[in-house]
């Protein structure tokens, strides 16, 4: 019997291999036929540089392909360059490059959230972009966003795509709970108000709102924390025991479950796509993610059901947004190639085809003043428009720096204590309060 | 024999326990099994079907042709697993051997500290390893990976193949050797044939935990293309968009199968192995 | 125990204590055969384990390489200082104690009733026993599903039968997450306890129980005073064992929850890996890892003490 089992157990996990060989067959087939094409390719030129380059828009079906298509006119305007593509999911990439740094493995380039960005900047693993960047290009980009990316009087960061939050707004919902669907909340009471008349209406989440652990999440919750009238920490000063008002609020939000508490800001988008979330804060890119979950959603009916504005106003009157999902890239230091990997992402951010196939299609906010003039017709609608004059003006910056990711861990960590036990707000706060400032001040 | 008679009431008991038993075990494996082959507008269905209206391979096409390079996690999951499994015999039938059969100095202490080791978090390990690793350029690496994987395997492989070697009556042994055996051909001749139970069982641990093994992998690889299953699986649904519960099924299925079919037909072997060698010393 | 069945068969009282060494007993050949092992051992094992000692005295940050120091016992202070590491202390005891009492529980039942089965049944155990080989990740992924609170089943079920009116956030509330956790180790390690007590109820001499039977004790004395104590032995060695595993266990809390809501379900493994490898302060995560690795040296000793005992 143990022979026949034995037999049994080799011959199943053979042909289980060759199945999986099978599949794997026309993968690699591909993958040879490429190498062939690059050994030609380095017989011809002799000299064909490949660049590394981590992201994470190619995780997803949706944007690998339009990502591929600008990658594809780069290769063809550089022969000399090719482009090895590594995917890593958005929530695991500053992790991930941190680890690939320190370890001597770091790729030639990578896209970055701005936090992360700096960050790294920080770490010293970025080349500094100043002298990197053609003159063309430093004239062209726009300066709020480029001056995101400074860290002790240097640049590192290339800005690719504008992704500043925004507040949506479903007109059809809004309609159903009985609002009006052209006067979106203008303050923060107007918008509890409205979220507890939507919530009457069965499955529909009223509030789009991130409540992960993540440092991303403290970038997401920081315009609210300002409504409020605090900022939580900067550089030199933390001021986390004055969020009673905010966190008071972030409770409420979950115990009369407006949002679905622990889920991730992309988690709500296919729940936009079926209709089912009311107000949103999120990036211009949002039109394009919805689209990419149900073609029937043409730009026409998407612009039927959504609006966007700046977010509801706050208890000094003003609105707060942040760049919480610009897309940056940078070159790192250890790169061989440094100049034609600051090429590529040029090329990115300000090619007709980058436009065109990627920043446009996506729904993100060029990042050169020269996108407007060129592709005038392309960015004339009703959301760039109001994202433009509405959203963008409202910007704050945040405090990125070397503490920065621990600090905005730390942050999100206690606000989901906030909204997960049942420990007094006070306490909570205050425990918080202590470890930013040993962080922050060296306490 | 005497045996005593089932009351009704004691039938019942016995039967619903049964039937406890049953469904707590099967259900969660059903489930996953369903939500594989359900579409992900199936999945969020409001009631959920218990079967799926129309069962799809879309998920397992997805993982294996879409952009996650599962083959590579899975041919390295194979190459690493199987690595691991080939050190672990022989270097634990070895010491084992010894350590049962062999008298000299500190051998007592050299067992505890060999048993002590298992009780190690593995996770302090990893700290200095990692540092290690990367001084020797054994990160990205298989050897570096089946390396790590065997700081499990090979004391708790040592310890069990000392107790099938410890129930091997030394008599035997003593007689090849009478007949003219040197000790390592009665070694090979007369004592592995007696603990091939052992050695399998060896082997089978060695597998299982090489195969499900996540924390070295996830640290000691950050090359994307060296990933294994395990690693590479959070590579592939720990982005944004957590909501593809359908393939995150069907990677637990690709995933669950080997060990799953190792298991049945090893089974007599792990519970030989666990309760005769590993945990009784 | 096959040792003890190989001895009744083969009629052969031996001890290996007292056992002659033979002639071909060097310890040239014992340093032949153990040196490949210990060697690795030694790589892998020992000198990880001494350097992380070392590290314990030193801030070591993986992303400021230029700032490492010798600081002494400064780790220390700061662990006993801050409060997540109390928590997490917490959070390991309930978890582990939890965890294993029930599978321990469940695993007992489960053994004895299946134990009641006619023989030609027994194959079939085979089948309940394969929840303890499936990956960790592969369980926490499964479970973080079964528990979400939109599409989650457990919700669903548990409202089908009234027992809930609204679905609950399993994994985001401190305290259902820390259930939803132990409920899938539970379903994870039962196995191991159903196999370890089949083993030693088939160790239970028949003529024991049938003694019992003889004289009239109920099912329950027949237990209490026959199987127990026949059992007792097993069931501290897997307890303890699993206590230990547990205490080490990793990859289900990290996928299922990530050591949250709020550091809820961070248990001592998880909690050394986020301070490591996601804020890479070494020195400090080692310092942590220290006082665990001595917390692991007590139970290892009544492990230890508990296999000797047995024989």
């Amino acid at each position: 019997m143990t022979k026949k089992n034995l037999l049994m157990l080799m011959v199943l996990l053979v042909v289980f291999s060759m199945v999986l060989a099978a599949c794997a067959g026309s993968n690699s087939k591909k993958e040879e036929n490429n190498t062939n094409e690059n050994q030609n390719a380095v017989e011809n030129k002799a000299e064909v540089v490949e660049l590394s380059f981590v992201n994470w828009a190619t995780a997803e079906e949706a944007t690998k392909a339009r990502i591929n298509k600008v990658i594809e006119a780069f290769e063809a305007e550089n022969t000399n360059i090719k482009i090895k593509n590594i995917t890593i999911p958005f929530s695991e990439i500053q992790n991930q490059l941190t680890i690939m740094v320190t370890a001597g493995n770091a790729p030639d380039m990578a896209q970055l959230a701005s936090d992360a960005g700096v960050s790294l900047a920080a770490m010293g693993a970025l080349a500094p972009t100043d002298e990197l960047l053609s003159k063309e290009f430093l004239s062209d980009v726009s300066k709020s966003y480029y001056d995101i990316g400074a860290f002790e009087d240097k640049h590192y960061l290339v800005p690719w795509g504008g992704g500043t939050n925004g507040f949506w707004y479903n007109k059809k919902i809004m309609e159903q709970a009985g609002l009006d669907p052209n006067s979106p909340p203008k303050t923060m009471e107007e918008l509890n108000a409205a979220m507890a008349k939507v919530k009457t209406i069965k499955d529909i989440v009223p509030l789009q709102y991130d409540t992960t652990a993540r440092a991303f999440t403290t970038g997401f919750q920081w315009p609210f924390m300002r409504s409020f009238g605090v900022e939580p920490f900067n550089r030199e000063s933390v001021n986390v025991n004055g969020m009673k008002l905010y966190a008071e609020w972030l409770r409420d939000l979950v115990d009369k479950g407006y949002t679905l508490p622990g889920k991730k800001l992309g988690e709500f988008r296919p729940l936009g796509a079926q209709d089912r979330l009311a107000f949103a804060f999120d990036a211009p890119f949002l039109k394009g993610t919805i689209q990419s979950f149900d073609e029937k959603i043409t730009d026409e009916v998407f612009y039927d059901t959504w609006g966007v504005t700046a977010l509801p106003a706050g208890i000094d009157g003003k609105s707060y947004t942040v760049g919480g999902s610009d897309h940056y890239t940078a070159v790192f230091q250890a790169s061989q190639h440094k100049e034609e990997a600051a090429k590529f992402l040029e090329f990115l951010a300000t090619s007709d085809v980058g436009l065109k196939d990627y920043v446009i299609p996506m729904g993100f906010l060029p990042v050169v003043s020269s996108a407007l003039d060129r592709f005038p017709v392309e960015f004339d609608n009703p959301i760039t428009k109001a994202f433009i004059k509405e959203v963008v003006p409202t910007s704050v910056a945040q405090p990125f720096g070397a503490n920065y990711t621990n600090a905005a861990t730390i942050l999100a960590n206690s606000m989901q204590e906030v909204i997960t036990t049942s420990k007094s707000i006070d306490e909570i706060l205050d425990k918080t309060q202590i470890k930013l400032e040993g962080i922050i001040q060296g306490k | 024999m005497i045996e005593r008679k089932f009351s009704i009431l004691w039938y019942g008991a016995l039967a619903a326990i049964l039937l406890f038993t049953v469904i707590w075990t099967l259900f969660p494996m059903f489930w996953m099994l369903v939500t594989s082959l359900k579409t992900n507008l199936d999945v969020f269905q409001v009631p959920p079907t218990i079967l799926p209206q129309d069962p799809s391979l879309k998920s397992y096409e997805n993982l294996i042709f879409g952009s996650t390079p599962i083959y590579k996690y899975f041919i390295n999951s194979v190459i690493t697993s199987l690595g691991t499994v080939f050190i672990s015999i022989i270097l634990a039938t070895l010491a084992g051997y010894a350590l049962s059969r062999l008298r000299f100095r500190f051998r007592k202490a050299i067992s505890i500290g060999v048993l002590v080791t298992q009780m190690f978090p593995l996770v302090v390990l990893l700290i200095p390893l990692y540092l290690l690793y990367v001084k020797t350029h054994l990160l990205n690496t298989y050897i570096g990976l089946i390396l790590g994987f065997t700081s499990f395997s090979i004391p708790f492989g040592i310890w069990m193949i000392k107790g099938f070697v410890d129930s091997v009556p030394i008599e035997i042994e003593e007689a090849a050797m009478v007949d003219g055996c040197s000790r390592f051909q009665a070694m090979r001749m007369v004592v592995l044939p007696l603990i091939l139970p052992g050695i399998v069982a060896t082997g089978v641990f060695a597998f299982l935990d090489a195969w499900n093994n996540l924390l070295f992998p996830l640290t000691l690889v950050n090359d994307i293309s060296m990933k294994t299953l395990p690693p590479g699986m959070i590579l592939a649904f720990g982005g944004e968009f957590k909501h593809d519960w359908s393939g995150m099924m069907a990677a637990s299925t690709i995933i669950s199968i080997p060990v799953v079919v190792v298991f049945i037909l090893l089974q007599r072997y792990l519970v030989e192995g666990l309760t005769g060698g590993a945990v009784k010393g | 125990m096959a040792k003890k069945i190989l001895a009744k068969l083969l009629k052969i009282k031996f001890n290996k204590e007292n056992r002659e060494p033979s002639v071909h007993d060097s310890p040239k050949t014992a340093a032949i055969l153990l040196a490949p092992a210990l060697l690795l051992m030694t790589f892998i094992i020992f000198y990880p384990l001494i350097r992380a000692f070392i590290l314990a005295f030193y801030n070591l940050n993986l992303t400021q390489p230029n700032n490492t120091a010798f600081v002494f016992l400064e780790n220390f202070r700061i662990m006993f200082r801050d409060e997540t590491f109390w928590v997490v202390f917490k959070n390991t005891f309930i978890f582990t104690f939890t965890t294993v009492s029930i599978s321990l529980l469940l695993g007992l039942i489960i053994a004895i009733v299946f134990d009641q089965l006619p023989k030609k049944y027994a194959g079939y155990r085979g089948i309940i026993l394969v929840p303890w080989v499936i990956p960790g990740i592969v369980v926490g992924y499964l479970f973080m599903y079964m528990f979400d609170v939109e599409v989650g089943i457990i919700n669903f079920f548990l409202q089908k039968i009234h027992i809930i009116e609204n679905y609950l956030p399993w994994l985001m509330r401190d305290k259902l997450a820390m259930a939803s956790i132990i409920i899938a180790h539970i379903w994870n390690q039962t196995p191991f306890f159903i196999l370890m007590i089949t083993a030693g109820l088939k160790a239970i001499p028949r003529d024991v129980q049938e003694a019992a039977y003889v004289e009239g004790a109920s099912r329950w004395q027949e237990f209490r005073h026959v199987t127990l104590p026949f059992l007792k032995g097993i069931l501290v060695i897997s307890s303890l064992l699993m206590v230990i595993r547990n205490i080490n266990n990793f990859p289900i809390i990290f996928t299922m929850t990530g050591g949250g809501p709020a550091n809820a379900t961070t248990t001592a493994a998880v909690y050394i890996y986020k301070i490591a490898f996601e804020q890479y302060q070494l020195g400090y995560a080692s310092a942590v890892g220290v006082i665990w690795v001595f917390a692991l040296l007590a139970l290892s000793i009544a492990y230890i003490k508990s296999l000797q005992k047995d024989f």
